[in-house]
């Protein structure tokens, strides 16, 4: 299923890009703006072919009505008296057979599809890779992100760093209202909401900077609640780490609570170490008062 | 003594709000000194204000409609200009807060208060006069709907003034919309609203329901049915059945945010995800409540424009009940991204790609309708037309938004808002144009300019494109809805093409009401004698315009689904009976008015927790009801000699109009002028009731 999406959708790009070095089109015609189409990661490929995909099949439902619809409407217009006039005709059992039939057979098509690519992107899978997995807690607040490294014992407010080609496994809750994590060219969106922790894995096979942000509308600093994902070698990750560990501003439960506070459009900040257990406990300060209530980890129990 | 609500209220820091409430304040001052200079107050309180006709009622609806559609546009048109002057390094000149309102606004009036009325108004008008009944079952009730839609609106257009409205989009999404994150008084207001015209909406269904099952012509099976009393009867069902989660979910949602309850707050044991189920197991029903009698409109229209029987009239019956169906099966793909096993998404994913296949059959129907058809280019062909290409879009991008793996990527983004503008808007909107040009004359006894309709048209379609296509773009480019501001150089250009688009559908408004401001210019010129201004099949086409109070003088016999149509082939339109009866009709009362004035100040009293108020109002509403129960004079008798003088001056004026040598002119309807008369099959004879 996935190598047969994954031809439908080069076969149209190619066709698209056809004649002329990939890296051109994309400078002439600032096709990287395009972030939905141009990817950095296997999840946000594998999103674009499923839309390539329903867009195709789509096509053979768009091209005949659109067709159709013209020439009736043009061909049997009151002026044009040579045509067959039949105001009676209201009923044919093989015409209908295939107008059910069509866009049945049409369904199943794209039903078998999204039945199987459901299970393929679901975002709670695992991404197979040679590389660790690189483990990320994520606390919506307003109007910024914090993304904790429990295995490195550092945090970021609104820089999201990853080795590439590692698979990034992200846990997500709220210090605040509903919020939705996405970054476009890697891959798929998921809500943090407070009380609850959600997951979702991604992964990076270009190195460079992407644009991430809130996409569920939270309140008067939303539209500047945008961070910076890297995606860079091993080494500069490791690097990276440690100038985290070397900015020497540790986040326990002080420097959260300020942090918690409203602020719009905050510039990234690094902490060298982490309070431990802080992401349950931005969960728990959601449950019952006697905080017994375990946080339900996603809908149903799998 | 008056609650919350301080001097505080009614100061706002932004001109752009003090400006709206003069224009409001002056409009309203200007109406009220206008009807009182030429004295019509009595008039109005008379005919239109304590009237229970639906008729009329439905007449009112509209203007209700059309009253939100000028204030949603005006606030969709400066969502537009704000984000197209909010590129980076500027502010556009808005602040969050202001822009939430708008866009918050702007859902709410073009679903609740443009488009609800603006459907439900022509049920009014055209319903009952196409099951050929006098009245709805429940005139008062009607009335009653039709006055508390306009509290509900009225509450809308306070919060200008008052207070502010709700930024939580027109959603209200908790935990956002709850007390800790909107303290205001705009989500008060936005419950309230929501709240008074969704029970309207209840009565409507219960009402509708109740009619169309019980108050059909007799011979009017259900396979007789015109296709927009099929819809509707459908769409009603719809109301009945979803209205009461949305009932109950604000209503829990206000008793957290007045009473301290943890209903919906994610502390204390409340569960954020229950509003939203909540809120969307009314809300997905909903999108076909406004659809589905759009649709209807389409099927009307298609057969009387193209003088030919509707295909597929079997089909289209049972697509409509599938989608009816359905609808209550599809909500989950609204939160696809909270962390759903895969089974559910998938299942539900195919669960709303399966509505795809009856709607399919229905834009099929309508195309193979037009196939060997005399097509008259009327407006509302237009309509259909720019429909069925735009709609189909529309439908595309949402099955590509059914499939999880793509709604991944386009949730939230400005691709959904492009999909849903672009089923709404040709599906909703121009379905309810098309259905307000073809009855119009029926209202009011003459026809609306075509001219300026056109205009109309064209403003409309080429607008939605021009304003909708770059919203797809920038969901493509990733850009999320509802940002104020924005700093990636890209998106901006699409913006402004947007905002043009805006303007070119401004200008399709524009021409609009241009086209009504003409018409009633030139009304004596468009003056429609026959009652049929466009050969119609159905029953509403074979009385005066505008029709008599009682409807039909007879009860008509129905033997044919296009019943009327049956009767002009077969000599029997226009048929007088030897004698004529008294009629039984039901009187005008202010009850309505009442009850309505009372629900406005018992939200408003809410809003502020005014609880005295509140209180009192609450007994006045159960109070008028009670003591309405005692009254038994509710009805008066038209006596037979009336119907008689208004029946005969029906048929002067048939005659002056030449509609009876029409109508002989269609005894061979399909036979002559069709070189291939064999496939065109006799009309179909039911057996007479």
């Amino acid at each position: 299923m996935r190598r047969w999406l994954l031809l439908c959708s080069s076969l149209s790009m190619v066709l698209l890009l056809s004649g002329c070095g990939v890296d051109d089109w994309i400078q002439v015609f600032r096709l990287d703006t395009l972030v939905t189409f141009f990817t950095a990661g296997p999840v946000a490929a594998y999103e674009r072919n499923v839309m390539l995909f329903t867009f195709t099949v789509m096509l053979f439902v768009l091209v005949p009505v659109v067709g159709f619809t013209l020439w009736f409407a043009w061909h049997y217009r009151s002026g044009n008296r040579h045509n067959t006039y039949t105001p009676n005709w209201h009923h044919s059992g093989l015409l209908e057979g295939f107008l059910w039939g069509g866009p049945v057979v049409i369904i199943v098509v794209l039903a078998v599809m999204t039945w199987v690519t459901t299970f393929d992107l679901d975002p709670y899978k695992p991404l197979e890779s040679e590389h660790p997995t690189v483990r990320v807690q994520a606390i919506a607040m307003d109007w910024k992100w914090l993304f904790i490294y429990p295995d490195y014992n550092v945090a970021a407010v609104n820089e999201l760093a990853m080795p590439v080609d590692a698979p990034l496994q992200i846990d997500l809750t709220s210090a605040t209202v509903m919020n939705a994590f996405m970054i476009p060219r890697l891959g798929s969106q998921i809500m943090a909401m407070s009380g609850m922790r959600t997951r979702l894995h991604l992964m990076a096979d270009k190195k460079g900077t992407f644009f991430g942000k809130n996409y569920q509308y939270s309140g008067d600093g939303f539209a500047g609640m945008n961070f910076e994902a890297h995606s860079m070698s091993q080494q500069d990750f490791d690097q990276w780490v440690a100038k985290a560990r070397a900015a020497s501003r540790p986040l326990d439960l002080a420097a959260y609570r300020q942090l918690v506070e409203p602020s719009k459009k905050v510039e990234p900040i690094l902490y060298s170490s982490i309070r431990d257990g802080l992401f349950d406990y931005v969960i728990q300060r959601f449950q019952t008062g006697d905080g017994k209530v375990p946080p339900p980890d996603r809908l149903t129990d799998r | 003594m008056f609650g919350k609500l301080t001097l505080e209220a009614f100061s706002h820091d932004s001109l752009i709000i003090v400006f709206a409430n003069v224009v409001m304040i002056g409009a309203g001052l200007l109406v009220v000194g206008l009807v009182t200079y030429y004295r019509q107050w009595g008039y109005l309180y008379r005919e239109w204000f304590t009237t229970v006709d639906h008729k009329k009622i439905g007449v009112m609806y509209i203007i209700i409609a059309l009253i939100f559609l000028l204030r949603g546009f005006i606030d969709a048109s400066m969502v537009r200009a704000q984000q197209a002057t909010a590129g980076p390094g500027m502010d556009g000149y808005l602040h969050a807060g202001h822009f939430a309102e708008l866009f918050t606004g702007h859902g709410t009036m073009m679903i609740f208060f443009m488009a609800m009325p603006f459907l439900v108004g022509l049920m009014n008008i055209a319903i009952p006069l196409q099951i050929g009944a006098r009245d709805v079952s429940y005139p008062l009730l009607n009335a009653i709907s039709l006055w508390l839609t306009a509290a509900a609106g009225a509450l809308v257009m306070i919060s200008l003034l008052i207070g502010q409205f709700s930024e939580a989009g027109w959603s209200g999404y908790t935990p956002f919309s709850g007390l800790e994150a909107s303290p205001s008084s705009g989500v008060d207001y936005w419950i309230w609203a929501l709240q008074i015209s969704g029970i309207s909406t209840t009565l409507t269904g219960i009402n509708f329901l109740v009619t169309i099952l019980k108050k059909r012509a007799p011979g009017m099976g259900f396979m007789r049915m015109p296709m927009f009393t099929w819809t509707a009867l459908c769409t009603n069902i719809l109301m009945v059945l979803a209205f009461p989660a949305l009932t109950a979910a604000l209503a829990l949602l206000a008793l957290d945010r007045s009473v301290g309850t943890h209903f919906f707050t994610g502390t204390m044991g409340g569960d954020q995800m229950m509003y939203i189920n909540m809120f969307w197991v009314w809300g997905h029903p909903e999108v076909y409540i406004l659809v589905l009698p759009a649709f209807g409109v389409f099927s009307e229209v298609t057969a009387t424009y193209c003088n030919k029987r509707l295909f597929g009239y079997t089909s289209m019956v049972w697509a409509t009940m599938a989608i009816a169906f359905l609808s209550f099966t599809v909500w989950v793909h609204h939160f696809f991204t909270m962390g759903q096993d895969p089974l559910r998404n998938a299942a539900f994913g195919i669960a709303t790609m399966i509505i795809a296949i009856p709607t399919g059959v229905k834009i099929y129907d309508w195309m193979w309708t037009m196939f060997r058809g005399r097509i008259e280019f009327k407006l509302p062909m237009l309509w259909l037309i720019g429909f069925l290409i735009t709609f189909t879009m529309g439908g595309m991008s949402g099955v590509l938004l059914a499939i999880p793996g793509a709604d991944f990527k386009m949730h939230n983004s400005l691709f959904l808002v492009a999909h849903f503008h672009n089923v709404l808007i040709p599906g909703t909107m121009f379905g309810l144009l098309a259905g307000f040009y073809y009855w119009f004359p029926k209202s009011f006894g003459f026809t609306l300019d075509e001219k300026w309709g056109r205009r109309s048209f064209w403003g409309w379609l080429i607008g939605f494109y021009v304003a909708f296509v770059p919203l797809y773009m920038l969901g493509i480019m990733g850009m999320p809805r509802r940002m104020v501001t924005y700093d990636n150089p890209a998106w901006q250009i699409w913006l402004i093409i947007a905002a043009i688009g805006a303007i070119i559908v401004a200008y399709g408004i524009f021409s609009m009401f241009m086209q009504i401001y003409v018409s009633v210019r030139d009304r004596e010129k468009n003056r429609d004698l026959s009652g049929d201004p466009w050969g119609g099949r159905t029953l509403e086409w074979s009385i005066a315009s505008p029709p008599p109070e009682y409807n039909f003088a007879v009860i008509p016999e129905v033997r044919d689904r296009d019943a009327f149509m049956e009767m002009k082939v077969n000599d029997t339109a226009y048929l007088r009976p030897e004698r004529y009866e008294d009629i039984h009709m039901p009187r005008s009362t202010p009850i309505a008015i009442v009850i309505a004035g009372l629900a406005f100040f018992f939200g408003f009293a809410f809003v502020w927790h005014i609880w005295w108020l509140a209180g009192l109002c609450l007994a006045g509403i159960v109070g008028s009801v009670i003591a309405r129960s005692f009254n038994t004079d509710t009805e008066f008798v038209i006596p037979a000699e009336e119907v008689e003088r208004t029946e005969d001056a029906f048929h002067r004026q048939l005659e002056a109009d030449g509609a009876f040598e029409r109508v002989k002119g269609l005894k061979h309807y399909g036979d002559e002028r069709s070189p291939h008369a064999h496939l065109a099959e006799p009309v179909e004879r039911g057996t007479p009731a």
